[in-house]
């Protein structure tokens, strides 16, 4: 194992750049908490180094950046491109690995921003999709302000939660205000996505519309992560909790459940997961890797990290120790 | 003040205050020893005063 990196920081996300095996970005404080937000680049493996600037908004906003939450690579043809999603929640594009960024004006100050809401971990910008056949479809999701997407390359944005359920407002289908957990493409590779949401488990079919909630067969309605078998179609993985008033696994035994049709049914996999484990996976805490059969990553927030090579069925803790874990990523690198 | 250390030392005014000129939470600034409680827009500064800019104290 090497690291740390950006010691003593709280990082938020750190990801490998699929595009070329090589890259790392992290985003995290700049230094520590007190210097507000940096992103940080460096060859994987080695030292990272904060950008020459953090995505900021515009002058006159009355807005400030507190903390970047995720990072996404952009398009394979275009390898110095990265998106930022921030808190307060809004989106930015690099074009040059980092060092610059933009407003993405039309979300980030789009129409409802006066009346959107943070939830309890924040008004956050956590899930950017950035569609592989089509680099100028994009989604967003937001805690506490739903889904959106864009056809244009973020020039226009409409809000994307139909069928999502908000129980914590009068209007239970709003159409928007869902606290969307987190958003992946299914590995279908037709445009389906599934959602992790506070209030239930989703699927989006290839043509857009209104999300099917897939919750039924699952403990409960909340966990975080929700991450695809990039080479199965309809098949992800989540890691439930008891609720957003109790955020450990149900009956404290620590559980990844898999479903391979687009959540229709689910399967709980518990093989070498720990039982009397009163404890959870946030946001960023489970990746796959693009290997056939994959490897599945999951970080829990006391500090171990689990693996499975065969496709979910058993599991080895492979770190513990550690720091509790925000982020896992997993990649090849070259 | 910030504006001119920056050009010594790139990237230090980020570090004090927001892009809405907005000093960040945790972030204390000290003109001659006390401790500024209003934006730091209103501080006029006099020749000879001593600034310390120090993260507030964070532990137990």
């Amino acid at each position: 194992m090497a690291g740390p990196y950006v010691p003593g920081a709280t990082v938020y996300h750190f990801i490998l750049d699929p595009r070329d095996g090589r890259t790392a970005y992290a985003a995290a404080p700049h230094g520590s908490e007190p210097w507000g937000p940096a992103v940080y680049r460096g060859r994987a493996g080695e030292s990272l180094k904060a950008t020459a600037h953090a995505p900021k908004f515009k002058d006159g906003s009355g807005l400030a950046v507190t903390r970047v939450w995720h990072l996404e690579p952009g398009p394979a043809d275009e390898p110095e491109t990265i998106y930022a999603g921030v808190e307060p929640a809004a989106l930015f594009r690099s074009e040059d690995r980092g060092e610059t960024w933009g407003d993405i004006d039309a979300l980030n100050y789009h129409p409802t921003r006066k009346d959107w809401q943070p939830g309890f971990g924040g008004l956050c910008l956590h899930s950017v999709l950035v569609d592989p056949r089509k680099p100028r479809h994009l989604l967003a999701g937001i805690s506490s302000v739903g889904t959106f997407e864009s056809k244009d390359g973020g020039r226009s944005w409409t809000t994307e939660n139909r069928g999502v359920r908000a129980e914590f407002m009068p209007n239970k289908y709003p159409e928007w205000g869902q606290c969307v957990h987190k958003l992946t493409w299914d590995g279908s590779g037709d445009g389906s996505i599934f959602q992790q949401n506070h209030c239930g488990t989703y699927h989006r079919g290839p043509d857009g519309g209104a999300w099917t909630e897939v919750t039924k067969g699952l403990p409960s309605d909340f966990g975080f992560p929700i991450a695809a078998d990039p080479n199965r179609k309809h098949t992800a993985f989540v890691t439930p909790l008891i609720g957003g008033e109790n955020r450990v696994f149900p009956k404290g035994q620590m559980a990844v459940w898999k479903t391979a049709n687009a959540g229709k049914s689910w399967r709980r996999e518990t093989k070498g997961l720990p039982a009397n484990a009163f404890m959870g996976v946030l946001r960023e805490g489970m990746s796959t890797d693009p290997e056939d059969p994959i490897g599945i990553y999951v970080g829990t927030n006391t500090g171990q990290l689990f693996a499975s090579r065969d496709e979910g069925e058993s599991w080895k803790m492979i770190a513990n120790f550690l720091a509790p874990i925000l982020s896992v990523n997993a990649g090849v690198a070259k | 003040m910030l504006r001119a250390l920056e050009s010594s030392f790139p990237g230090i005014r980020d570090r004090v205050v927001d892009e809405a000129g907005t000093r960040r939470p945790y972030v204390n600034v000290f003109v001659n020893e006390e401790l500024v409680m209003t934006p730091l827009g209103e501080v006029a500064l006099m020749p000879g005063d001593v600034v310390h800019i120090l993260p507030s104290v964070a532990g137990g």
